[in-house]
């Protein structure tokens, strides 16, 4: 039986290793490459090296970079009293888009899911209680600004709210104000379609008009 | 075939952008994994995600045991809004559906462990909940239920009445035995655990409260008692629960 080279092998394999590829996807994306122009295929392969090779967390935030700091954290303009805390590098993106907050950030990478063995040790607590205690610097001319509150943007599930949870203890003693985004029902939803926890959540944190 | 039970999340995986994998112990046929096919988007008709922890009224299809199901509706109908605002109540929670889990078999009905694990966590969402007495009565009963709980009135190895060793140094419990020992035995046993007077007057209150009486038991009774039972549950199971050390006190895991 004929088998692929083992250089297409090689290529459906580690395609197949993303997530959300199986084998046959792997496959046609393999091939759709081997026909692609060089130019097109092999700028797929630079991109990929330049990932690896040039992006690196931010040394404030995490959030992903070329450079040492990240645009948020190197912009000056930002509201250095404020850390925004975030699962991962898309929520951020998706909190600056709405052009609503003008703080820093700070991406967790992950967070507490006890039965997935994830722990506080994997995320990047012990720099962001470094960060609090500190203060924010000015990347250009060093001065510190010191925290006086602290968002807690992670998601509203049972994870989120075990690392949000973790968090608010552990930043109970260096007395910065902890405040979580609002929950309830998202814009756009009905209320028919809304599940009890989110009901709940609604009717605990609404608001006087 | 399509069926109608209710049910608690114990765990959830993603499996792609808008679908879930998910274990669910259901009242009517024990454990149960089904596909919730677009289940995270907002329209669904689960209302969003379920999530670990979720209590209520399932729909599902499944051709034989051996396949995944199909979810054909999740409907919550108990909030764990509280539950969640509540670190110590939260990692409770979460230990309780993980023991679950790992005690039951696919598709072994076991209501009591059902009703058991269900009050449990309406328990864990009361304002200054006792959180380790709490824990204590359900891993006693959840063991019970599954017939692993032991022998702890009297020496599993001959017999003897150990209720009289309270007053002295304590005894030893042998999760390989099944029970716990007396002083003549337990020289013999090499794996043991001991357990304190004070855990023995807990067992004698856990004990008192199945009988009906009612015998309350303090916080530090029951982080002893939580003490031997969670050496009794990792024997059994031979690994360690994921969620305990965020339970109990790192000197008990």
């Amino acid at each position: 039986m004929a088998n692929y080279s083992e250089t297409i092998q090689r290529v459906m394999d580690e395609l197949g290793r993303l997530p959300g590829i199986g084998a046959r996807t792997a496959e046609r994306l393999t091939f759709h490459l081997l026909k692609a122009a060089d130019d097109d295929a092999l700028g797929l392969s630079d991109a990929i090296r330049d990932l690896k090779t040039k992006i690196r967390p931010c040394r404030l935030c995490f959030n992903p970079t070329e450079e040492e700091f990240c645009a948020v954290c190197a912009d000056s303009s930002r509201n250095r009293s404020t850390i925004c805390i975030v699962e991962q590098p898309k929520d951020l993106l998706s909190l600056e888009s709405t052009g609503a907050y003008g703080g820093v950030y700070h991406v967790l990478m992950g967070h507490i899911a006890p039965l997935e063995n994830i722990g506080p040790e994997d995320l990047t607590l012990d720099s962001l209680l470094g960060r609090v205690r500190t203060g924010q610097p000015d990347i250009e001319t060093g001065e510190l600004t010191p925290i006086t509150e602290v968002i807690l943007a992670t998601n509203p599930t049972v994870a989120g709210d075990a690392t949000a949870l973790f968090i608010q203890e552990m930043l109970a003693e260096t007395g910065v104000n902890v405040s979580r985004l609002a929950r309830g029902l998202p814009a756009g939803g009905q209320i028919e379609y809304a599940s009890q926890t989110i009901l709940a959540d609604a009717i605990n944190e609404r608001k006087t008009l | 075939m399509r069926h109608v039970a209710k049910a608690i999340c114990l765990r959830a995986w993603d499996y792609s952008e808008t679908s879930q994998i998910l274990a669910l112990l259901t009242r009517e046929s024990g454990v149960v994994r089904v596909i919730a096919k677009g289940i995270k988007r907002p329209k669904s008709k689960s209302g969003g995600m379920v999530d670990l922890l979720a209590e209520g009224n399932m729909v599902y299809s499944q051709k034989n045991v051996s396949s995944l199901g199909t979810l054909v509706e999740f409907r919550e109908s108990i909030s764990r809004a509280a539950l969640r605002r509540q670190g110590k109540s939260l990692a409770a929670g979460i230990y309780a559906v993980e023991l679950a889990g790992e005690m039951l078999a696919e598709h072994d009905p076991h209501p009591d462990v059902y009703d058991l694990l269900s009050g449990t966590l309406r328990r864990l969402e009361g304002e200054a909940c006792p959180v380790q007495a709490v824990l204590a009565w359900y891993q006693w009963r959840l063991l019970r239920f599954v017939g692993l709980l032991g022998g702890l009135t009297h020496c599993c190895a001959c017999e003897e009445d150990v209720s009289h060793f309270a007053h002295h140094a304590g005894v030893f419990f042998s999760s390989r035995l099944g029970g716990l020992l007396c002083d003549g035995c337990e020289a013999d046993e090499a794996e043991k655990h001991h357990v304190a007077p004070v855990a023995l007057g807990a067992i004698a209150s856990l004990l008192a409260n199945e009988q009906g009486q009612r015998a309350s038991l303090g916080e530090t009774q029951a982080g002893q008692v939580n003490r031997l039972l969670h050496y009794h549950i990792v024997h059994q199971l031979g690994k360690a629960l994921r969620s305990a050390r965020y339970v109990l006190p790192r000197e008990q895991i």
